[in-house]
C-alpha cells in the first residue's frame, strides 16, 4: 500500500463480492433457519451458517461462522474466520479472519488478524488486528496543569502557508 | 483535486467524487508509524479503507459513528443539548479507561452548534492524554452537504469523498477563533486552507491552564 501511494497510484475500492448465503448452502455446513430462535451457548465443529436468531455465545473456534442476511446474533462469537451479512449485537473473535459485508451491522469489538469492512457495513465498536501488543506507555500519562498564562495573545496558530508549495490541497 | 464519477462503494449516480492531498493526514501518518502502538477513536462511520490505513499502523480503532446518531432520520429529535450529551454519553464507546493518541472528527465540526461543539469536546476529553490529537475539517465555502462526508483514505496523504451536489445546504464558515471557542480543551496546532475550499485543522489536546509536553504554557489560546 506505501509504496503505491509513493506512486500517486490512489486505491480503488474493491467490488463486492457475492455473499456465501447468495450462493446458496454449503456442503459440511450445518445451518440455523431463518425461523429458528436459539437462547443459549452454541458450541461444536463444524462450519455454521446463521439465518436464524441465537440469543447466547457461539464457540466454534476452528470452524467458519457466517450470520447470514437474516441472523441476528446477540452475544460473543468465536470462529475461526467469521462472516457478517446480518446484524450482530456482541464482540467477534476471528482466529483467523473477520468480515463484515456491506449489508452486515455490527455493535461491538472485533478481534483478529484480518478484519474487513465492506463499503456500506455499519459498525460501532473498536476494531483490534493486533490483540497482544501494548499501547505506547510514555504517551498515555495524564495532563498536568500549569500556570495560567501571562501574555493575553500569541500570533494566530493557522499556518496555511506553512508550506504554499505543498501544503495546500 | 480531481472529480470523478463514483464507482461502487455504495454512492448513486449523482455522487461526485473527489480525492485531494491531506496534509494533516500526512502529519498523522508520521506520527503514527513513528512506532509504538497507538488507539485511534473515528467519530464517523466504518469505512474499509479507513480501517485498513490504521491497523497498517498497528492501531486500534474505536469507532463511534456519530453520524449516524445524529444524522439518521430518527435522530432529527435531538434538539436539547441535554439529549445530545445523553447521545454522545450513549454511543461514544469504552476504551476500558486507555486513552486514545488520535481522535477523527473529519467535518463533523461543521454541523454542530457551539454549545454542540462544546458538549463533544467535554465529552472526548475523557479519552484525552497530553499528546491527544484532533483532526478536524472545517468547510469555508457558503454551502456544504446536507450531512457530513464520509472520507476515504487513499493512503499516507490522499483522501477522497463522494458527495451529492443536489443535497445542500448553508454552511456555518467556522474561524479558527470559532473552533476556540467550540473546543476549549484543545489548542490549534495547525491548519491548512486546501483548494477544495476545507480547512484542515490539527489540534492538541490542552485543558485550559495545562501546559505542551515540554514547553511552557502557550498563552491567550483559550
Amino acid at each position: 500500500m506505501w509504496k503505491k501511494s509513493e506512486e500517486g497510484t490512489s486505491y480503488q475500492a474493491p467490488e463486492p463480492q457475492p455473499t456465501p448465503s447468495a450462493r446458496g448452502p454449503q456442503p459440511d455446513q450445518a445451518t440455523i433457519g431463518p425461523s429458528i430462535k436459539i437462547k443459549g451457548d452454541l458450541s461444536g465443529d463444524e462450519d455454521l451458517m446463521i439465518q436464524g436468531h441465537v440469543n447466547g455465545e457461539i464457540r466454534l473456534p476452528k470452524n467458519k461462522v457466517t450470520i447470514g442476511p437474516s441472523g441476528r446474533v446477540q452475544a460473543d462469537v468465536y470462529g475461526k474466520s467469521i462472516r457478517v451479512e446480518g446484524q450482530v449485537k456482541g464482540n467477534l473473535y476471528g482466529d483467523q479472519d473477520v468480515v463484515v459485508r456491506a449489508s452486515g451491522r455490527v455493535q461491538g469489538n472485533i478481534v483478529g488478524p484480518r478484519v474487513t469492512l465492506e463499503n456500506g457495513a455499519n459498525f460501532k465498536g473498536s476494531i483490534d488486528m493486533e490483540p497482544g501488543a501494548k499501547v505506547a506507555k510514555s504517551e498515555a500519562q495524564p495532563v498536568k496543569p500549569a500556570p495560567a498564562p501571562a501574555v493575553p495573545e500569541a500570533p494566530p496558530a493557522a499556518k496555511p502557508g506553512a508550506n504554499p508549495a505543498t501544503g495546500r490541497g | 483535486m480531481v472529480p470523478s464519477r463514483s464507482e461502487g462503494g455504495g454512492s448513486t449516480s449523482d455522487e461526485t467524487r473527489s480525492e485531494f492531498e491531506s496534509p494533516c493526514l500526512k502529519l498523522l501518518f508520521d506520527r503514527l508509524s513513528s512506532g509504538g502502538r497507538h488507539l485511534v477513536l473515528d467519530l464517523g462511520p466504518a469505512v474499509g479503507e479507513n480501517v485498513r490505513f490504521f491497523s497498517q499502523l498497528a492501531c486500534k480503532i474505536y469507532i463511534a459513528d456519530l453520524y449516524e446518531s445524529l444524522f439518521a432520520p430518527r435522530a432529527l429529535q435531538l434538539e436539547s443539548s441535554r439529549a445530545f450529551r445523553l447521545m454522545l454519553e450513549r454511543d461514544l464507546p469504552s476504551t476500558d479507561g486507555q486513552p486514545v493518541d488520535v481522535i477523527l472528527a473529519w467535518d463533523l465540526l461543521n454541523y454542530l452548534k457551539t454549545d454542540e461543539q462544546q458538549a463533544l469536546a467535554e465529552a472526548i476529553s475523557s479519552y484525552c492524554h497530553r499528546t491527544t490529537q484532533l483532526f478536524a475539517m472545517v468547510i469555508t465555502h457558503k454551502e456544504m452537504p446536507a450531512t457530513p462526508t464520509v472520507f476515504h483514505v487513499l493512503d499516507r496523504q490522499h483522501l477522497a469523498f463522494e458527495r451529492d451536489p443536489q443535497w445542500q445546504r448553508s454552511s456555518p464558515r467556522y474561524t479558527e477563533p470559532d473552533i476556540r471557542r467550540g473546543l476549549p480543551d484543545f489548542e490549534v496546532d495547525v491548519s491548512f486552507l486546501l483548494r477544495n475550499g476545507l480547512q484542515e485543522y490539527m489540534l492538541s489536546y490542552r485543558p485550559r491552564g495545562a501546559a505542551a509536553p515540554g514547553l511552557p504554557a502557550r498563552p491567550g489560546r483559550l
